[in-house]
């Protein structure tokens, strides 16, 4: 649908340097993670993604596009930590409230359509909820409308920042398996933050560590696992290997910065 | 305690008929009421005291039920002159209260001007330019409902912008990467947060608004409707009974708005926990 999908940013925010140097491009279609320790830059490196922030130096293309014009073509679906749902609005009204502003006109070329939200959620077990208010939900139901929501939007890109980061284990593992099974039919592009090592193996076929004071990215792992990846993947010797090489590299990432300071 | 729908099972938020069901089985019990009416004989009995003592400040009850029953006509003219006054005042200060929340929570030079403004004003007591008003704008309902708009406007205003920037960062977060407008924004965002400050206000200023437009008759006497001229009048003619009949009017009616803006916004809000 789109050509390589190229990310190059270089941005000086203020006189923290929360991203020097950024290089990195993501190939459309594919699940990256984004792991690092707190104040690396994670969550800013999705504002400028996104559009919300601008780069001080530097330049960011998504599709071709400003991450502006991404945005206003609504190229984004975002899920922040918190579900950040609104209160008086039912869970379907939630989920459909996105397609109702910014409406893009029939005719025009970013136009893509409503899919049937009632059937995605009934998908990932949220059948008897589609009327219930959040404060009726327990904090994983909130979070997979959450989720819903923005792959709802059929969006190219998908940016999660920490969606999982809130959750038990149990929840959070339940959570994965149902966003792999969308991404699987979707195919968009994720840009995933999290903290949680397993997690960004399980998930990826990328992972960028990065590292704190300034923000940058000190490697790059490719994950070469089958997919589709189930819950038993987990207990492999090859996801084992990954996880392994991970530590080592934010180990790195970690006593780099430690330098530094 | 949870119930079980199909096979989800649900905590037992209970739906807001089953609480209020529960309430009013709870108010219906002695240990309930019993305090309050229990006080109340023991008030109205002081009162009784009070009134044989100190004839100068208290009526006996009964002379001021014999009041209220003998020209009830005279109340209730009285009584919905002061409430429209009071509601027209209310309402003019609403609309405007809340279009300059909407520009100050919008645009961050006018808020940083007018904010600190509004919060002096709002603890200033306004209703002492009652007199001012009266002799500025006459005896008609013009100072009356200018006084209640203005005691109700700062209230208002000052709740209304803190509701419209309420709206949790990630959420707006959510709708930028969109690109929602500002309008889109305001309109499904912010006013709807807003709601809960919004009856906040409500309770603060149902109460104000009686007071603006009873302040301002009492500035106007003599010349004027309102129960507010019924307890000027009256007070120096020295019939207590009446001056005491439209204070219990008064008191009634501030709880009745009271009463009413309560049962609304537990209609509208039933999504907020409160």
């Amino acid at each position: 649908m789109h050509g390589v999908r190229r990310l190059y940013e270089q941005a000086d925010l203020s006189t923290l340097v929360a991203l020097d140097d950024i290089e990195l491009t993501i190939e459309p279609g594919t699940f990256v993670s984004i792991i690092g320790p707190s104040g690396c830059g994670k969550s800013t490196l999705l504002r400028l993604v996104s559009g919300q922030e601008r780069p001080d130096a530097g330049t960011i293309t998504v599709c071709g596009l400003t991450p502006r014009e991404a945005a206003e073509a609504k190229a984004f679906g975002f899920v922040p930590q918190s579900p950040a749902l609104l209160p008086w609005l039912s869970v379907l009204g939630n989920v459909t409230l996105p397609h109702k502003v910014n409406r893009q006109r029939p005719r025009d070329k970013y136009d893509r359509g409503r899919p049937d939200l009632e059937a995605m959620l009934r998908e990932v077990g949220l059948g008897e909820s589609l009327h219930k208010l959040p404060a009726e939900l327990s904090g994983g139901m909130k979070q997979r409308t959450a989720i819903v929501r923005a792959f709802g939007l059929r969006p190219d890109v998908l940016l999660l920042d920490e969606p999982f980061g809130a959750l038990d284990e149990f929840t959070r593992e339940a959570l994965q398996e149902q966003l792999l099974e969308l991404w699987e039919q979707t195919r968009a592009t994720v840009v995933f933050v999290t903290h949680s090592i397993s997690e960004a193996v399980r998930l990826s076929d990328k992972v960028v560590v990065m590292a704190p004071r300034p923000g940058r990215i000190t490697d790059v792992i490719d994950i070469d696992l089958p997919r589709p990846r189930h819950q038993e993947i987990i207990t492999s010797p090859e996801f084992h290997a990954y996880e392994l090489t991970l530590r080592e590299s934010l180990r790195d990432a970690f006593s780099h910065s430690e330098v530094v300071r | 305690m949870s119930r079980v729908i199909g096979e989800v099972v649900a905590p037992a938020t209970g739906t807001n008929g089953a609480r209020s069901r529960r309430r009013r089985a709870r108010m219906l019990r002695p240990a309930y009421w019993l305090p309050f009416v229990l006080l109340l004989v023991v008030l109205g009995f002081g009162w009784e005291v009070g009134a044989r003592r100190m004839p100068y400040l208290f009526a006996p009850l009964g002379d001021i039920a014999s009041v209220l029953t003998g020209d009830p006509g005279y109340f209730l003219s009285n009584t919905l002159v002061t409430l429209g006054e009071a509601l027209v005042g209310l309402g003019i200060g609403f609309l405007a209260a809340f279009a300059l929340a909407v520009v100050v929570s919008e645009i961050g030079v006018v808020r940083r001007a007018v904010m600190p403004l509004a919060v002096v004003l709002s603890v200033t007591p306004l209703v002492a330019i009652a007199p001012l008003l009266v002799v500025a704008l006459g005896f008609g309902m013009g100072p009356k409902v200018v006084l209640t708009a203005l005691v109700c406007f700062f209230p208002i205003l000052i709740n209304v912008a803190t509701g419209l920037r309420a709206v949790p960062a990630p959420v707006l977060q959510v709708y930028r990467t969109v690109a929602a407008s500002r309008l889109e924004v305001l309109r499904h965002l912010r006013v709807p947060a807003s709601l809960p400050y919004v009856f906040a206000s409500l309770r603060i200023v149902f109460p104000l608004s009686m007071i603006g437009a009873v302040v301002a008759e009492l500035s106007a006497a003599g010349s004027a409707d309102g129960l507010g001229s019924v307890i000027q009048v009256a007070s120096s003619q020295n019939r207590l009974a009446t001056v005491w009949a439209a204070i219990f009017v008064l008191a009634a009616l501030g709880s009745l708005l009271f009463w009413l803006v309560t049962l609304t916004e537990r209609r509208v809000l039933h999504w907020h926990e409160s």
